[in-house]
């Protein structure tokens, strides 16, 4: 069961060629770190958190003599979202092509964004099932949630000014706040 | 990065090779039931959490190595460290993580703290890149803000139907966003220690 309420759960495992993992080892740490190379996606709001991992070994920190090789690095993507998958995929190869081939351009087989289609063949072909899956805010997508986050900042001020003013004045207080985060409720 | 939570796991473990324990460990994932019957349900502080089945890794043409055996795999989010997290998983659904964990390779049982807080470590892929939705907050902090929003949204409409205004409007505030909302919207609490 790939789906708890409105969160969804994928699993994405795609061989990469050495030279790749290579580079996503060297290239993750600052990308990871500047949030101008997430702004899109997380402005895409549906996406509550992905992470993208490499596993070489098995397992994966052990040590060189305990551990044991797999054949190829492998890209290990998992994302906990809402909508659908393939409305998910779409957005990816639509809005942030260039990021889709940063993370999957030397994985084998992989296609490009530039033909959806394809692109999405490619992830549903490489994507494992999900037999157990948890969500512990179920009702609530990406979206709901951060919206939500901010109308709790606002309303903490609201609150503050609330607790000092007549009644007369909690009316219009109220009304102002009502107004300007409509929004958001 | 983790993400929305303190921290992550995504542990990939080698499922044993014996006959018949794939299709043994899948019936048991199919008897966990759905997200709020399973473990991670009974750890506070989980965001999320998922077991899902790898019969096979890939080729280079997309071709089953079988021959790689076969992996669980283990993620999940939380307000913890590591090793709270694992503690607390397994005191409190130690007999959930055994039906599948022990399946696995050299998993040692929830029985044994230690030895599956090293198991995970062993077995744990780090992210290398996350992207998170929205900042990091505890598991709690989310269901208020959601509850308040749910609140607000409600007094709003009522409000406005009813004509509220002066003390019966601030009485009706009061009740819906309750003491532990005003002046932050949020509760702490609610993960496990660390």
């Amino acid at each position: 069961m790939d789906r708890h309420g409105r969160a969804q759960a994928v699993v994405v495992i795609s061989p990469v060629r050495r030279w790749w993992a290579l580079w996503l080892r060297i290239s993750w740490p600052p990308a990871d770190l500047n949030p101008l190379l997430k702004r899109t996606l997380v402005r895409l709001a549906f996406i509550h958190v992905a992470h993208w991992a490499l596993v070489d070994k098995v397992p994966a920190r052990g040590s060189r003599s305990g551990a044991r090789r797999l054949p190829h690095p492998y890209l290990l993507f998992q994302s906990n979202f809402n909508d659908d998958l393939a409305a998910y995929i779409d957005a990816f190869a639509l809005i942030v092509p260039w990021r889709m081939r940063l993370m999957w351009h030397g994985a084998y087989g992989f296609p490009g964004p530039a033909v959806v289609d394809r692109f999405l063949q490619y992830v549903l072909s490489n994507a494992t099932p999900v037999q157990h899956y948890y969500c512990a805010y179920p009702d609530g997508s990406s979206r709901m949630i951060g919206q939500a986050l901010e109308l709790s900042e606002r309303h903490a001020t609201f609150a503050r000014l609330a607790d000092g003013v007549g009644d007369a004045e909690f009316t219009d207080a109220w009304d102002r706040f009502v107004e300007e985060n409509q929004l958001l409720l | 990065m983790s993400g929305i939570g303190a921290a992550s796991l995504t542990v990939v473990a080698p499922v044993r090779a014996d006959a018949g324990a794939s299709e043994a460990l899948l019936a048991a994932l199919e008897r966990l039931g759905d997200g709020d019957a399973g473990p991670f349900a009974r750890v506070p502080g989980t965001h999320f959490g998922r077991f899902a089945f790898i019969p096979a890794l890939t080729g280079t043409r997309g071709e089953a190595l079988e021959s790689e055996g076969s992996f669980l795999l283990m993620c999940a989010d939380f307000d913890s460290t590591q090793a709270a997290w694992t503690a607390a998983l397994c005191e409190r659904a130690g007999d959930q993580v055994d039906s599948v964990m022990g399946f696995c390779d050299g998993f040692p049982g929830s029985g044994d703290l230690a030895g599956v807080a090293n198991y995970f470590l062993a077995h744990n892929v780090p992210p290398g890149f996350t992207v998170a939705g929205y900042r990091r907050i505890r598991v709690e902090e989310v269901r208020e803000a959601l509850r308040l929003q749910r609140a607000l949204g409600e007094l709003a409409v009522r409000a406005q139907a009813e004509g509220l205004s002066g003390v019966d409007l601030r009485d009706a505030w009061r009740e819906a966003v309750g003491r532990g909302a005003v002046g932050g919207g949020a509760v702490g609490g609610g993960a496990v220690g660390g």
